[in-house]
């Protein structure tokens, strides 16, 4: 039986990681979110920041930065 | 970093009954422990499996209840159980019983995690087939846990619903307030308005010069107001001047009367007033005069009184009549005097109200002109006195008659700026409103994006993760049922309840939401368990894992049996160590030949007084070098030894390299046909392999190619075509031809056999290479790259 092995399979010792980052991608793609705060998303995500209701509404609310202005920590 | 076991010591654990300490040798992957049935295979299994999962093992799933920790204990051990199992890396760790658990800790104070293993029994071989969708969920959740993730869709839902609420509460306003003013457009428009929509026709209204409105309102107020007093005060004009008029006729008579008198009469009017003085001041207290005041002639004060009544009496008629004309007089003036004072206050008000027609005049009032000509044109005479005020007292009367269309004209001014203020404030909130609906909105909106993104993806990921075990697992199960066209269909969750998983399963082509029990055969039933098992393992290990089966395939045919065992060999590099218990001695046998990477383990018969008892078994090829070393030579264990080796050694180059050997229904081939069917392959075969390196000498690089050395097998096939028969009948007590062989010659025999072996095989694996790398040679698969097998065809 000498049939190739398939590639390893990567193991998903945390799939909430995995899936924080793909989601925060997505949220950030669909223009809900801005490209600074995709870490911080990620996080919330993933648990490992404090994310409840409130979190939720004020990164969601926070506005969207147009092509042509400035992000704020670059000011 | 987990590394392999390289040790276990077991002490008064169940079938251990005496102290046992099992070595395993780092360099093989695979390890098997062979043993017939009550040998302790299942010992050893428990007590990897308690130290690195503090399981009771195989006595916690037989239903033996919750006192299934005191039959870990050894039958009659006298002392406490302990297992201690070592790493590769040298970390140890100790598995106690303390009270109905197994209790582990590292040994030596180090803080390494214990290596991952899976341990697979038949008895949970099924398990995850037959398994409720919520136990099978459980059994992955490993893979599909995420539970962080969910609580962020939890927590976006719990931000998402008031504002939602809200939203609703706010577009019931809007939609409330657009109503409103819908009907009030319908209600209130006018003929000559061209707005299409509520809000262009309430916007048009708001550009209307509503201060000036107030303004004629207010006007119009003041007018009524001030026409109301002038009415009040004309009123007492005409009620005075009646008053007057009378006191003037009452004047006039008494007037008439005394003028009536007589002369000497008349004159007494003046008499009468002196008497009357002189008679109050001779009253008066502090006057004691002797003389008249008027004379001054002596008298009696008293006569003097008297007289002066009596005269007084005398002219009595004559006093009335003068002092009710002074009356009538007084009475005239004072009547005069109120009403000229009234007449005052109403020319005031006239000239007030006046003052407020200067900026306009009502419509309603149009019809009062000539009444103001009258009075302003009107002048006193000696008659008329009073006539001004007579036409002011008609001008305030014809006014009263204009008070209900002021009314009326003030009415709808007020209206209209009353709809207005009410317009104002309504479009106000109407906008106010919707500005708020368009800020709900729009961080609604982009939750409820972010909760279908979130639910979507995390669903996608889920299905992501299921779909690629069910992809791994078929590719297994097609390993071991090629071409069968069954397998698993899909894994997916429960859309109606949390945390549980189903399966469905492909029947021939057929993708069933059935149970797999009901379609698949029970060795159908197994694998597919097994490959499940396997393809999860494999997914959670990531090569770190090192996994145990015990005894799991027990009844499967030879064909079926020989796929599993090459599944295995083939997945072994997946893991860090696969070890295999088994009371197969078909398995056995088949790793005992082929020597690939394996350490083969073999229980013997237990009994209470020895324990279990493992012994590391020989492959054929050590096995043939202790017979060689023995002395004196055991020349029938030496030609089994040499025969069986032989036999196995061109079996396996057949079939590598499709030798033709005579076809039978049972393939079983003695020495002299293979030897004959692989002549063609070792005539030309070549390995070239590494020299060996010389003590204190430099190696040389592989890619050096000093570094390599060629051998022919020829001579080594050569040596042994040579033999006149089979040396291997030396071993048969019936064979005559056998007994003329010499020992020399059985040696010789047994020796060029164990030369060709170990030219044939991998010096670090001590496999025989059958893969072709690169389409250039045949290697072996422990990928040290110590030999090459030339060529890679038969010629």
């Amino acid at each position: 039986m000498n049939q190739p092995l398939p590639p390893t399979t990567p193991t998903y010792a945390s799939p909430n990681a995995e899936l924080a980052a793909e989601i925060a991608q997505a949220l950030q793609e669909a223009g809900l979110i801005n490209e600074d705060d995709l870490s911080l998303c990620e996080k919330m995500l993933n648990g490992t920041t404090s994310a409840d209701a409130q979190a939720w509404k004020v990164l969601l609310e926070t506005p969207l930065y147009t092509t042509t202005s400035v992000a704020p920590d670059a000011v | 970093m987990p590394s392999r076991i390289a040790q276990l010591r077991l002490s008064s654990f169940r079938g251990a009954s005496q102290p046992l300490t099992v070595e395993f040798d780092q360099n093989k992957t695979v390890v098997m422990i062979f043993g017939e049935n009550g040998t302790g295979k299942s010992t050893l299994i428990d007590a990897i499996d308690a130290v690195s999962n503090a399981s009771l093992g195989s006595i916690g799933e037989k239903g033996v209840g919750a006192g299934a920790h005191q039959y870990l204990k050894s039958l009659a051990a006298p002392n406490q159980l302990q297992v201690e199992l070592t790493t590769k890396a040298g970390h140890s760790w100790q598995a106690t019983l303390s009270g109905r658990n197994v209790r582990v800790q590292a040994l030596g104070g180090h803080a390494e995690l214990r290596p991952p293993v899976r341990v697979l029994r038949r008895s949970k071989l099924l398990q995850l087939l037959e398994d409720q969708p919520a136990n099978r969920y459980a059994a992955m959740k490993h893979f599909l846990d995420v539970a962080a993730v969910e609580a962020s869709e939890s927590a976006l839902r719990a931000s998402f619903t008031p504002l939602q609420s809200t939203w609703e509460r706010e577009e019931a306003a809007r939609s409330r307030d657009e109503t409103l003013l819908q009907d009030e457009w319908v209600r209130e428009r006018l003929p000559h308005e061209t707005a299409t929509t509520a809000p262009e026709w309430a916007q048009a209204r708001l550009l209307e010069d509503v201060d000036t409105l107030r303004q004629q309102a207010e006007r119009l107020t003041a007018i009524r107001l001030q026409i109301a007093t002038m009415e009040e005060t004309a009123a007492q004009v005409i009620e005075l001047g009646r008053a007057w008029r009378g006191a003037r006729a009452e004047d006039e008579k008494a007037q008439a009367l005394v003028n009536a008198l007589p002369h000497m009469a008349t004159h007494s009017a003046g008499l009468i007033a002196v008497l009357r003085d002189a008679l109050h001041y001779v009253q008066l207290p502090e006057v004691h005069a002797a003389n008249c005041p008027v004379c001054n002639a002596t008298t009696e004060p008293s006569d003097l009184q008297v007289r002066l009544g009596e005269r007084l009496q005398e002219l009595e008629a004559t006093a009335k009549l003068v002092d009710a004309a002074q009356m009538s007089a007084q009475a005239h003036h004072a009547a005069n005097a109120r009403i000229m004072e009234a007449g005052d206050i109403l020319t005031t008000q006239i000239a007030a109200l006046a003052a407020l027609l200067t900026v306009e005049t009502p419509v309603a009032m149009a019809s009062c002109a000539t009444d103001w000509e009258a009075y302003r044109a009107a002048t006193p005479t000696a008659n008329e006195p009073h006539l001004s005020l007579l036409m002011g007292c008609k001008l305030a009367q014809r006014l009263q008659g204009c008070l209900p269309a002021l009314e009326a004209q003030e009415q709808a001014i007020t209206s209209r700026v009353l709809m207005f203020d009410s317009l104002k404030s309504r479009v106000a909130n109407f906008e106010e409103i919707s500005r708020k609906l368009l800020e709900t909105d729009a961080i609604r909106t982009r939750l409820q994006r972010a909760i279908e993104i979130v639910a979507e993806r995390r669903k996608q990921f889920i299905q992501r993760v299921l779909d690629s075990i069910t992809l791994e697992v078929n590719r297994l199960y097609t390993v071991i049922h090629p071409d069968e066209n069954i397998g698993l269909d899909r894994l997916e969750m429960d859309p109606n309840r949390r945390a549980s998983l189903n399966q469905r399963v492909n029947f021939a082509g057929h993708a069933s939401d059935v149970p797999p029990q009901a379609y698949f055969s029970e060795s159908h039933l197994d694998t597919l368990g097994f490959c499940l098992w396997l393809a999860l393992a494999k997914r959670s290990g990531a090569q770190e894992a090192i996994i145990v089966l015990d005894d799991v395939f027990t009844s499967v045919d030879l064909e079926h049996f020989q796929r599993i065992t090459d599944l295995l060999d083939a997945e072994a590099p997946n893991f860090k160590q696969l070890i295999i218990a088994t009371h197969s001695r078909r398995w056995y046998d088949r790793y005992q030949r082929r020597r690939d990477n394996v350490h083969l383990m073999r229980l013997e018969r237990w009994s209470l007084t020895q324990g279990v008892r493992v012994f590391s078994e020989k492959t054929f090829v050590a096995e043939l070098e202790s017979a060689l070393a023995q002395v004196p030579l055991n020349r029938r264990d030496v030609a089994t030894q040499a025969g069986i080796l032989l036999e196995e050694l061109l079996q396996f180059l057949a079939s590598v390299y499709e030798c033709s050997l005579p076809l039978r229904e049972v393939p079983k081939f003695v020495l002299g046909e293979l030897l004959n069917g692989t002549s063609k392959i070792l005539k030309v075969a070549k390995v070239k392999r590494l020299r060996p390196v010389m003590p204190g000498a430099t190696p040389l690089a592989p890619t050096d190619p000093a570094a390599w050395e060629t051998v022919d097998i020829r001579p080594l096939f050569d040596a042994i075509s040579r033999q006149n028969t089979d040396p291997r009948n030396a071993g048969a007590h019936y064979s005559v031809s056998g007994m003329a062989l010499a020992d020399e010659e059985m040696e010789t025999f047994a020796s060029d056999a164990l030369a060709l072996a170990r030219a044939l095989t991998c010096p670090v694996c001590h496999e025989m290479p059958r893969k072709v790398i690169n389409g250039s040679y045949r290697g072996c698969s422990c990928r040290a790259h110590k030999m090459e097998l030339l060529p890679v065809q038969r010629p």
